[in-house]
């Protein structure tokens, strides 16, 4: 289990300029909908944009507080 | 390279579609799975659903060759794809379906 603000707070700590909008999928904290919208994503391509954000997650994934995490990408346009 | 990685290589060959995921087609053990068979099942192209759920050293291989920490993961003529995030984005911007024409040769 994870706050919204802490998932938030571990992306945007990462991702300064990161507006990230997190849903939680079944109301448990740990099964969530992630969007993250930022301008470094400008230059990266569909892999490399999601694999950053899978690296911020890591951590939450492997010590159980994220089971699973739906993740979407996007630039501030 | 480890005979995993080999096994890995040539079920990726032989499959113009191949999903490693956690259950069967018939029984999928996970959603993030389910989902993925219900993406490609939409564009009628066979595609190949290989059970990883209970082979840790198969799964160790496939995030190492990835470098993609979770499954559902999707390959596609050969290259690997990542997940439904990644489809559903490209789907999106129309880019799926001519991929699986040319994979499939149309």
């Amino acid at each position: 289990m994870i706050s919204i603000e802490d998932l938030v707070g571990l992306v945007t700590s990462k991702i300064s300029d990161a507006e990230v909008n997190v849903m939680d999928k079944t109301g448990m904290k740990d099964h969530f909908i992630i969007h993250v919208t930022s301008s470094i994503f400008k230059d990266m391509d569909l892999m490399a944009r999601h694999r950053a954000v899978q690296e911020i997650l890591t951590p939450a994934m492997q010590d159980g507080r994220i089971h699973a995490a739906e993740i979407k990408t996007a630039t501030p346009d | 390279m480890s005979d995993i990685e080999s096994q890995i290589k040539e079920e990726v060959a032989e499959n113009k579609i191949l999903i490693y995921g956690k259950g069967t087609k018939q029984a999928p053990q996970c959603g993030f799975t389910a989902e993925t068979i219900q993406f490609f099942s939409k564009y009628g192209y066979p595609f190949e659903l290989i059970n990883v759920l209970d082979n840790m050293p198969k799964r160790e291989a496939l995030n190492k060759m990835t470098n993609w920490p979770t499954l559902p993961k999707v390959f596609i003529d050969g290259k690997f794809y990542g997940d439904t995030d990644i489809l559903d984005e490209m789907e999106n911007k129309g880019e799926v379906e001519p991929l699986l024409k040319t994979a499939f040769g149309e």
